[in-house]
């Protein structure tokens, strides 16, 4: 029979609070200074009051204490400091009669040099068995594969051993002797020491550097297979005896590189997450949550029964092992500016001072600690907010004596303050006296309180420690906002990583009803729509909501008073004649509701269904509409609608108000927009999937699947939950579970749909990889044949967000580290230099220093460009996508168009000049005064011959139509330049329209960013304007190194550089005046970016050397 | 488990190694009325139908007044029925109290002996009928219930602590309707005699009149299917003689106070209530309800309110205060305590002996004083109301229970001094 451990469930690590204590540190019951296991008994009540649920003793076994007890020299005792056997069974019996578990250390890679299987091997005969419990070798040369991790002290991993004449090898200190696994005699005595453990009781075992246990020549000996083997034997025999038990793996690696550790369920149960602990430090510095969602994106799936650790400190330092050096040197500025704190590869400092003491930045992290998906670990102390001492040597400074009152030597012991085995804290902020248990328990709005009740909330959803993740992506990366889901609960939690108040819009359409409760005080909140969820967060703000199903609606069945009430029952009742005019007034209003309906300002003078599609199987119809304005011109709409029965009706209407169409007399149920309903949803992709027609009474719909549709959806023949995306504005979109997303074209034109086309030649003829997947499309052909696409089906991009919004944020931390930074000479030289020779030198290190993660993302999208243009440029036999030449005739229709454009824009501007904002008339004006300049510059077109290669481009290219996808770029929206006519969209251009649109969009980054940060802070104005000119400078320059080495040899891109510098001035004008077009007429406050641009462009032209 | 500590005494013919209902007594020191209540459950169990094997058991763990010799005397009439303890306690596990132990002998037995049904009954429950056997059994044997609890007659005004604290409590708290939770009495299936056992569930401290919140709150916060049936009157030996209310409502409430803090996770998403299966017809009390003294219960409120401020104020906030202070003015309880008052009253005592503000047992019975300005009021009016309009106002307050919770679980989790 398996002897059982204390808990009654084998997951019972899932649900624990860990925290971490040195015995020594804790409390100290006899007075000699050293904390010790009598000690620990006395303060279980704390420590359950507290409500951790399982206490992780650091090493207690005898040692001679050169590694903090790492050093073990008797793996089945407890070091006589801390008391005897007996006292660790009386503490083990008071944890569990507390329900409490308990874990210890099996330290199972090395021993120390005092170990006597050590004093052995170094006296016996090489090759005996005594000897080969440790790795020797003659020369120090071997295994030369492997990293040496304590940097700061240690040369090698071999040390020289002048009694047995041979080097020994040691991954950590050379008095740690790494055991031999090789040997099976070394496996069988750390077997014995496990269940010697295990049979007092212990629950859990942590397992010390566990990657390090076997060597391999040529390896860098970490995880290697034989290394797992070893834990894999080590996790069957505790298996095999021994129920409800534990084995946490201490493995500082990446998550994927960690995920072995589990095995299939049978490695270990638990494993340290250790590459999330830097970067929750480093996404609170940089007040951006992407180093979270990073880390956690690489963070693979685990077994059903496995569980990843999670810890903001330990009593080693804050490693820094696993972060890009980029990131290390990051974090050393921003957490250690005293060279003292840092200790090997990491910064050997407590949570609060980390944390410059900041309350609210504590709380912050730790809300994140407890409610990220994993167990909790928390070291000794940070409960009150416990300091350092950095003046102690190697990591003695995290491991000082409890703090629990004000008394002498903090009533940690009643020693004399010279024999403690550290001292306490004395200094005025983090010192005994000013903080410690005795007075934060009598306070309740202490920290110690306040950890307490989250600890005790945390407990009671067990989501926390066993439901799945989903992160949701708000624009404001400040805020991170996720799911933790189970099937029984479902719980949102928003952080804010700003020291600012932020708002934050979530979108939260599939919860739609559902109301959120605020779970610390246990407050009802507003019921989620389907429009964006709006919240507001204080400086350092978190909130956790519990989300509610919706209280069962009390209503009649009847309609509400005011609520349009619809007399016909069916579809063919409502368009016969005497009903149809009230129909199509109907129509009418519920037009005016609705998001997609872009023509709100305008007047509708009437509304006709020109055709329609009855499904009374479904009871929904679909509807194509005429809406005619009172200027005449008439515009297509489509409208799905769906007939809800009465006993849904009344959820439906509280979910979906705008959506209501109107109630059906005497009780039949009410006519809704079919997108909001979940069964029209699914029917609808599945006419795409089966490529289903559907009769219209004067036309045809059909479904056309993409050549991918199967792979999108996966093999599992799943049914992909519909939600609705709040996002959209134009169009509606259905989301397919995290799979697929279909675009509701609401106002379709004749003609192929450039975006859909596009998608579905870069997709299923290119297979191009940086788009969203073509799924497939719903295609409608009137009875003249004439085709509309109606919807889009693409696959759905989990992604960090799209490119402006990222570029604002970085431009953001940008300008912040530079506003007391006065552009050096040589920087303000850089920053006036044109584009094209910049991209064509090395970058400045200067340039690079403070942009340099940004360049390189920046080059990444130069590269994903240049690739797409090349999958475009490929032969096709679709005419629409065939190159044709681009020779010097071209060039003079261009010189035309863009001269005609310029002159007409300059002619409007002048004629508004009167009406213009006061600040703008200046630009204004110096931009009219240059029109002869402007008009002329196109000319140098006409003047240059060509032949290049004419080819289908994106037409609409800037930093909002792409997304950042784990830092790559996925490309989208390619519907071309909404104010231009559909066939000038689909006409073949020269992709340098597209180079220009995006290096315009860097410059406009910049200076929104820009003209954002002077709005608080005016007073930087001339300081940062150098360091703007720099960014958009270096970004286009960074762009089109990479865009021109992708696409060097392509037909499309003139080889000469200053063709090429005359096609891009050119393109570049013409799109800075189609932006000063649209912001004059929707966003005139923002005409001044374009108008700078314009001028910059006539002053520096990007070719000019 | 602690079969092996279990000492059985033998009787002449082979024991039975099965029996498809077991009905235990915890007998420990009732020598005055063990005989009767076993007496009747045998006749009960005789009168329940031929189809049925059953074992009749006493579990008592160590009598000193002569219990053990009247259960010996009774099985020279019956030889099936069968006598547990004492046991021996395990070197270093908790101690657990005699109610418990011997509730545990007898689902040890139940599930020993593969029983489909375990009936407990109460040693002191001198009204007992036969057919009470039947009634509790029936429906865990015929209609799948796992837990099968009595609604005891009464007079109206009869079990103030229940109707004004522990049915509101437990039914906003829970989320069923069970209208005496805590009756001392009560059926089990195998299945829910099988979790008690197997999650240990009596290894965790319980005070002795917890036993039976203990297997309530078990049986639905682990979801399993529980119901209620009518019974006559119960009438106690002993009752009212030695304990005085305030120890009766400590005694009450300390147990319920001590579920709420072990299953806090469960009741802290229970919204609304659900109303629970009846079997039965009500059954009518018959005689005169003893006589209440509305005036002296208020007048114990009035003096409470002037002699315990201090210890009220470490548990309740301003303005509870307050409006109690106000309320102490008038001489009568005409105005009477708001329902919704008396329900904040209740959670805040409740989050007081979770914090443990003070000694609990004076916490608890820092309660007595504004309990009985509750019942003074409740009293006042509806004493003269038809029981059925008083049973309505018990739902009624039920309800504001559950209109009150969210003051209970936003002060639970989050216990700040700092508050209205």
């Amino acid at each position: 029979m398996k002897r059982s451990g204390s808990a009654n469930d084998p997951l019972w690590y899932k649900d624990a609070i860990i925290y971490e204590l040195p015995v020594k540190a804790f409390f100290d019951s006899n007075q000699d200074g050293i904390g010790d296991f009598g000690g620990l008994v006395q303060k279980l009540d704390y420590l359950q009051d507290l409500g951790v649920t399982c206490l992780w003793l650091l090493p207690f076994f005898p040692s001679p204490l050169r590694d903090d007890g790492y050093d073990i020299s008797d793996y089945c005792n407890v070091h006589p400091a801390y008391g005897t056997l007996d006292d660790f069974r009386a503490f083990l019996d008071a944890a569990h009669g507390r329900d409490m578990q308990v874990m210890i250390e099996l330290v199972v890679n090395h021993t120390s040099d005092q170990h006597p299987w050590f004093q052995a091997a170094r006296q016996a005969e090489p090759g005996s068995p005594e000897r080969n419990r440790y790795v020797w070798s003659d020369d120090d040369h071997k295994l030369g594969g492997a990293r040496i991790i304590f940097t700061d002290t240690e040369k090698s991993n071999w040390t020289w051993d002048p009694v047995a004449k041979a080097y020994f090898w040691h991954r950590f200190f050379s008095h740690q002797p790494d055991l031999n696994f090789d040997n099976p005699d070394v496996l069988r005595e750390v077997l014995d020491a496990m269940r010697f453990w295990l049979d007092q009781g212990v629950d859990g075992l942590r397992l010390d550097a566990i990657p390090y246990l076997v060597e391999r020549e040529g390896t860098n000996c970490e995880n290697l297979p034989e290394t797992h083997a070893i834990i894999r034997q080590i996790r069957a025999a505790l298996d095999e005896s021994y129920a409800n038990r534990m084995i946490l793996a201490e493995a500082n690696q990446l998550p994927v590189d960690v995920r072995p550790y589990f095995g299939e369920g049978d490695e270990s149960h638990m494993a340290f997450h250790f590459p999330l602990m830097p970067r929750l430090f480093m996404a609170l510095r940089l007040e951006d949550r992407q180093p979270i969602l990073d880390i956690m994106a690489d963070t693979p799936e685990i077994p059903a029964s496995c569980q990843w650790g999670l810890f903001l400190r330990n009593h080693d330092e804050l490693t820094l092992e696993m972060v890009s050096d980029r990131e290390r040197d990051y974090m050393y500025l921003a957490y250690s500016a005293d060279p003292r704190m840092r200790v090997n590869v990491g910064i050997r400092r407590r949570l609060a001072p980390l944390l410059d003491n900041n309350r609210r930045r504590i709380e912050l992290l730790k809300s994140i600690l407890l409610s990220f998906p994993g167990t909790p670990i928390l070291y000794y102390g940070d409960e009150i907010g416990m300091g350092d001492n950095i003046y102690l040597g190697d990591r003695n400074g995290v491991r000082t004596p409890m703090q629990w009152s004000g008394d002498r030597n903090a009533g940690f012991s009643r020693a004399l303050p010279a024999r403690l085995y550290s001292p306490v804290l004395l200094d005025p902020v983090y010192g005994y006296q000013s903080v410690n248990v005795e007075a934060q328990l009598s306070d309740s709005s202490s920290l110690l309180h306040w950890t307490r009740n989250m600890i005790g909330l945390r407990k009671l959803f067990k989501v926390f420690g066993r439901g799945r993740i989903e992160f949701l992506r708000p624009s404001n990366r400040k805020i991170l906002a996720y799911l933790r889901l189970s099937d029984k609960e479902q719980i949102l939690c928003v952080a804010n990583l700003s020291r600012f108040a932020q708002p934050v819009e979530l979108d939260l359409a599939r919860f739609e009803g559902v109301v959120p409760v605020e779970m610390l005080g246990y407050v009802e909140f507003p019921p989620i729509r389907s429009e964006p969820y709006r919240l507001t967060l204080g400086p350092y703000g978190y909130l956790w909501f519990e989300l509610h199903a919706p209280a069962a609606p009390l209503r009649d069945l009847d309609g509400e008073p005011g609520e349009p009430v619809l007399a016909a029952g069916s579809l063919r009742e409502a368009l016969a004649v005497p009903a149809r005019a009230a129909f199509e007034r109907l129509l009418s209003t519920f037009l005016m509701r609705q998001r997609w309906f872009g023509r709100k300002s305008r007047v509708i003078d009437s509304v006709s269904v020109s055709d329609f599609a009855d499904l009374p199987d479904l009871a929904a119809a679909l509807l194509l509409l005429d809406v005619r304005y009172t200027e005449g011109d008439l515009e297509s709409y489509f409208v799905p609608l769906v007939r809800v029965p009465t006993d849904r009706m009344l959820g439906m209407r509280d979910k979906h108000r705008d959506a209501l169409l109107a109630t059906c007399q005497g009780g039949q149920g009410a006519w809704f927009d079919a997108a909001v309903d979940d069964g029209f949803c699914q029917w609808l992709l599945g006419v795409i999937e089966r490529g289903d027609k559907v009769r219209f009474a004067r036309g045809t719909l059909a479904g056309v699947p993409g050549r991918l549709a199967q792979t999108l959806r996966g093999d599992s023949g799943e049914v992909l939950p519909a939600s609705r995306s709040s996002a959209e504005q134009s169009n509606t979109s259905i989301c397919y579970g995290e799979k697929l997303i279909l675009k509701l074209f609401r106002r379709p034109s004749p003609g192929p749909n450039p975006d859909c086309e596009m998608v579905h030649h870069l997709s299923d003829e290119c297979s191009f990889p940086h788009i969203p997947r073509f799924g497939g499309a719903l295609e409608f052909v009137d009875r003249d044949g004439a085709r509309f696409t109606l919807g889009m089906l693409q696959e759905l991009v989990a992604n960090q967000g799209d490119g402006w919004t990222w570029s604002l944020e970085e431009l953001r931390l940008y300008y912040e580290a530079h506003a007391v930074e006065p552009a050096s000479p040589a920087i303000i030289e850089a920053s006036r230099r044109p584009i094209l020779p910049l991209s064509e030198e090395p970058l400045p290190e200067v340039v690079t220093a403070s942009m340099g993660l940004y360049l390189e993302a920046v080059a990444t999208l130069g590269r994903r460009t240049a690739e797409m243009h090349l999958a475009l440029a490929a032969q096709s036999e679709n005419p629409a996508f065939s190159p044709q030449p681009f020779d010097k005739s071209d060039l003079s229709l261009l010189a035309h168009q863009f001269r005609e454009r310029a002159g007409d824009a300059l002619d409007e501007l002048k004629s508004r000049l009167a009406a213009l904002p006061d600040d703008l008339v200046e630009l204004v004006g110096m931009l009219l005064a240059r029109r002869r300049q402007v008009l002329d510059s196109f000319r140098r077109l006409e003047e240059t011959d060509v032949a290049l290669q004419k080819i289908r481009i994106h037409g609409d290219f800037h930093l909002g139509q792409v997304l950042r996808v784990r830092g790559d770029f996925v490309l989208l929206d390619f519907e071309g330049e909404p104010a231009r006519a559909p066939e000038e969209r689909r006409a073949l251009q020269s992709p340098l329209k597209d180079v220009a649109g995006m290096l315009r969009s860097f410059s406009y980054s910049a200076s929104a960013a820009l003209a954002s940060y002077l709005a608080r802070r005016p007073q930087d104005a001339d300081t940062l304007e150098p360091w703007a000119r720099l960014w958009s400078k270096f970004a286009s320059a960074a762009f089109l190194a990479s865009y021109r080495a992708v696409a060097a040899s392509a037909a499309f891109l003139p080889a000469d550089s200053n063709t090429l510098a005359r096609l891009l001035d050119a393109f570049l004008v013409d799109k800075a005046f189609y932006e000063l077009d649209y912001e004059l007429n929707h966003r005139p406050t923002w005409a001044r970016i374009p108008l700078l641009g314009l001028l910059a462009l006539v002053r520096e032209p990007v070719g000019e050397r | 488990m602690h079969d092996s500590n279990q000492r059985i005494a033998t009787a002449a013919p082979a024991p039975p190694t099965t029996a498809e209902i077991v009905v235990g007594v915890p007998s420990c020191n009732h020598a005055g009325t063990v005989a009767l209540v076993l007496r009747t459950a045998q006749t009960g169990l005789g009168e329940f139908g031929s189809g049925q094997s059953s074992l009749l058991v006493s579990a008592d763990t160590q009598s000193s007044d002569g219990t053990r010799e009247q259960v010996r005397g009774l099985r020279a009439e019956n030889p099936l029925l069968r006598e547990l303890g004492p046991t021996e306690r395990a070197a270093g596990a908790a101690s657990p109290g005699v109610e418990v132990r011997e509730l545990r002998m007898i689902l040890e037995q139940a599930l020993q002996m593969r029983a489909r049904a375990c009936l407990v009954l109460d040693a002191s429950l001198t009204s007992m009928a036969p057919d009470w056997v039947a009634q509790l059994v029936r429906p865990v044997l015929d209609e799948q219930f796992d837990m099968v609890v009595p609604c005891f007659a009464r007079h109206k005004l009869d079990g103030g602590i229940s109707n004004g604290i522990v049915y509101p409590l437990t039914r906003a708290l829970y989320g069923k309707r069970v209208r005496q939770a805590l009756g001392g009495v009560f059926a089990l299936s195998s299945r829910l005699v099988e979790r008690f056992l197997a999650r240990r569930v009596w290894d965790i401290e319980v005070s002795a009149l917890g036993t039976d919140a203990r297997a309530m709150t078990e049986a639905i916060c682990g979801e399993y299917a529980v119901c209620q049936v009518f019974l006559g009157p119960a009438e106690h030996a002993g009752s009212g003689s030695s304990l005085d209310l305030s120890s009766i409502l400590a005694g009450v409430m300390g147990s319920v106070f001590d579920e709420m803090n072990r299953n806090v996770a469960f009741w802290q998403k229970v919204r609304g209530s659900q109303p629970v299966r009846w079997f039965g017809t009500p059954v009518e009390m018959g005689g005169n309800p003893p006589p209440v003294d509305a005036h002296k219960m208020w007048e114990s409120f009035r003096l409470g309110c002037r002699t315990l401020q201090d210890v009220w104020a470490a548990v309740l906030p301003p303005a509870t205060l307050l409006a109690l202070k106000y309320l102490a003015r008038d001489d009568a309880a005409g105005a009477g305590l708001a329902d919704d008052l008396w329900a904040r009253i209740v959670y805040d005592f409740a989050l007081g002996y979770r914090l443990a503000v003070m000694n609990r047992g004076h916490l608890l019975r820092a309660l007595t004083p504004l309990y009985l300005g509750w019942l003074a009021s409740f009293v006042h009016e509806v004493g003269a109301a038809p029981a059925q309009d008083v049973e309505r106002r018990v739902q009624q307050l039920s309800m504001v229970y559950e209109a009150q919770k969210p003051y209970l679980i936003s002060r639970w989790r989050w216990p700040d001094r700092f508050n209205p």
